[in-house]
């Protein structure tokens, strides 16, 4: 009898051990079926794939590899300029904010971007769109993050190398060719990548310069997707462009590095490098300063008529931010939960999103049409977009830097709901609403994925693009920045509300 | 005696070999090696942190390779201290009956003695970053105890110490086995550390234990 009921008793124990650890894997592997359940809504409403007709496609294929290559290349020529300019300035103490300000056109919706660069162009000349647009606006996108990226690599790789460089007396040329062979070679191959599959998977770009050609991939799937005869055509585009960003990735990332090199010194001088900070700095004149003025006086009045549209818009904007930082706060505090389930915290670290136009056409053909539906499938569809590069590039290291920390709260026997409380959510919350902050403020300037999504003037941005695209520049500028303020609102909000979780844990 | 059976682990070029490795269940035993020697990974293995399939480890008549490892018991301090940086000295120390849902009435008793015994009065209400290297390594020290633990791992405990509280914290060792008569495995390539504390000494070379002569 005794020996039966001690038998149950460590039966029960083993059950509660084995649901405890099931439920807390639970959250994250709600987050992989999110992630997955646009190509599963998509794939069940097809029954065949279709492989597109004609020269069209190759065309097409060609000419986004050569734009976004092209882009590329420009960008990060134009970034290792622009970072030796920036990496003499690095010492002084105002340097983060001119980090900041080479950071902008990068953050800043690329609505806005456009729209200053047109703004300055036309005083000077028609603006050209097609092609050429769509390279320029592609590098000004890139180039500032590219350049504060090689800073900050520079800086952390070649500081210590180049002082010692210096001592050997090696040569700038052959210091530099040698950091590039040992050192750099990976982290720019990554930023290739990146700048890449960003370029060639972009919609916005293509939509706000391209006219109505075809110079990119993504824009060619959103015609297809735009006709359901198309779909199945369409699908198969999907496949072979995340096949073909995928495959890419793999050959870049699975090629070693080359061998050592040695160093034959001789003598080191360093250059006056200031005057190449220039190059990102006018990157971010022609990316917001355009912003900066009007030409028409009449423009605020022009918009009184509009006020009930626009206030209405700019609610829904709201709404629309709010609800994507929520749901990644949400999404950070599942993976959080499922801290032990390191499956699928790989998964979501090497999950390539979709592209905007498969995901607002994934979520359109979910059976649910009602306002309020529309606007959760608005909002999860964003935060589905957005969240697999915010978790990649903070939440995952956020988790990680923990990880020894929850280690041994573990083999002291912490549960994962007390390690949860008392380890990661005190330690990460700042983190997490930080996100919640980046998401909400990319969302409230996002306009490609709400064209898909919605008819209309149903958000800011769409109104922005609505006046930008009937050549009412100066009133696109004034609503820009009411769109610009309404980011900040919520990025702010965010800021604040870890502001006060902080003050909670650290009283 | 605490008897180790099957302690076999490969990853890459690197191998631990031990088919069998007993130790006193009493006092301070020694396990040194060159850096890169698979100390840690050792101790990681008997904690459970690393799997080990086939891993036996008889003490006091159970196998605790068997038993989850929350359920070893085992009291530990690892070489970075792993203490929680946004948690006081005290909550620190506290966290341990938390984690094994003890309430702080049944244990209060013991929390005083240890931190009268480990001299941590006055540094409870800081937080980590406040505290020196001592009261730092201690705070662990005292988090290790607080459950009473049936095995103490301490794995290169004074490496971030100065030469005078290394001293003083080998003489706090050896009074904590004393008092509280826990074995202690600790795992040190400082040879001073083997020299003053160790009853018992073990030698990691090429994934092998070899004993060595006190």
């Amino acid at each position: 009898m005794e020996k039966k009921f001690i038998l149950s008793l460590t039966l029960l124990k083993e059950i509660k051990k084995n649901f405890e650890k099931h439920i807390f894997s639970l959250p994250a592997y709600i987050i992989c079926a999110l992630l997955l359940s646009p190509f599963l809504f998509f794939c069940f409403r097809l029954k065949s794939l279709a492989w597109p007709q004609g020269q069209e496609f190759i065309s097409v294929f060609f000419i986004t590899v050569f734009q976004a290559g092209i882009s590329t290349a420009l960008s990060l020529i134009l970034a290792v300029l622009g970072s030796r300019g920036l990496l003499s300035l690095a010492n002084k103490k105002y340097y983060f904010v001119i980090e900041g300000i080479v950071l902008l056109p990068s953050f800043i919706p690329p609505l806005l971007l456009v729209l200053s660069l047109v703004q300055i162009v036309e005083k000077i000349m028609p603006f050209p769109f097609g092609l050429p647009a769509l390279i320029v606006v592609q590098i000004l996108t890139y180039t500032g993050l590219c350049s504060v990226a090689f800073t900050r690599i520079f800086l952390k790789e070649a500081s210590v190398l180049s002082e010692w460089a210096y001592l050997h007396g090696s040569s700038v040329w052959l210091f530099l060719k040698t950091l590039l062979k040992t050192v750099l070679l990976k982290d720019i191959k990554t930023l290739f990548i990146l700048v890449f599959a960003s370029s060639f998977t972009s919609l916005s770009l293509p939509l706000l310069t391209a006219g109505s050609s075809f110079f990119s991939l993504e824009f060619f799937i959103y015609d297809n997707l735009k006709n359901p005869s198309l779909w199945p055509q369409a699908l198969s585009l999907i496949l072979f462009q995340s096949g073909f960003i995928f495959l890419i990735c793999l050959w870049a990332f699975s090629r070693s590095s080359p061998a050592d090199f040695r160093f034959s010194y001789k003598k080191i001088y360093l250059l006056p490098q200031a005057l190449l900070s220039f190059i990102p700095l006018a990157i971010v004149f022609f990316s917001v300063g355009g912003l900066l003025f009007i030409s028409d006086g009449k423009a605020f009045a022009n918009l009184l008529p509009f006020r009930s549209l626009i206030l209405s818009s700019s609610f829904n904007s709201l709404i629309l931010s709010m609800g994507t930082g929520f749901l990644t706060l949400l999404a950070l505090i599942f993976m959080s939960l499922s801290f032990q389930n390191v499956w699928a915290r790989k998964f979501i670290v090497s999950f390539m999103p979709p592209g905007v136009s498969f995901m607002g056409f994934a979520l359109l053909v979910v059976p649910f049409y009602g306002k309020i539906f529309v606007l959760m499938k608005w909002v999860v569809g964003l935060s589905l977009l957005l969240f697999p590069w915010i978790y990649r590039f903070q939440g995952e290291r956020a988790l990680e830097k923990l990880s020894s920390q929850v280690e041994m709260a573990r083999l002291m026997g912490a549960s994962w709901g007390l390690v949860f409380r008392k380890v990661i959510w005190p330690q990460n919350c700042s983190v997490f609403f930080l996100c919640a902050g980046i998401s909400s403020f990319w969302a409230c300037g996002d306009f490609a994925y709400s064209l898909i999504v919605s008819s209309g003037h149903w958000n800011l941005s769409l109104v922005v693009y609505d006046f930008f695209s009937s050549y009412r520049l100066d009133e696109a500028i004034l609503l820009s920045w009411l769109l610009l303020f309404l980011s900040f609102f919520v990025f702010l909000f965010w800021l604040r509300v870890s502001f006060v979780f902080n003050k909670k844990f650290i009283l | 005696m605490s008897l180790i059976k099957n302690l076999f682990y490969k990853i890459g070029h690197f191998e631990l070999s031990i088919p069998e490795w007993s130790f006193p269940d009493q006092g301070i035993t020694a396990l040194t090696g060159a850096s890169g020697s698979g100390k840690t990974t050792i101790l990681k293995i008997l904690c459970g942190l690393i799997p080990c399939p086939d891993l036996i480890w008889e003490f006091q008549g159970q196998n605790l390779a068997d038993l989850p490892p929350p359920d070893r018991k085992l009291g530990l301090c690892f070489q970075d201290l792993c203490l929680f940086p946004h948690l006081s000295a005290k909550e620190n120390i506290l966290f341990a009956l938390k984690a094994r849902g003890i309430s702080f009435k049944e244990k209060k008793k013991d929390f005083e003695e240890i931190i009268d015994f480990l001299g941590l009065e006055r540094s409870l209400d800081l937080f980590v970053e406040d505290l020196s290297g001592g009261e730092k390594q201690r705070t662990a020290l005292a988090r290790a105890l607080m459950t009473c633990p049936q095995f103490l791992f301490l794995d290169e405990p004074f490496s971030y110490l100065d030469q005078k509280a290394k001293e003083k914290a080998r003489q706090l060792t050896v009074e904590i086995v004393k008092k509280y008569n826990i074995p202690l495995l600790l795992i040190s390539h400082d040879q001073e550390d083997i020299k003053d504390l160790a009853d018992e000494k073990f030698y990691l070379s090429q994934g092998q234990i070899h004993q060595q002569k006190c």
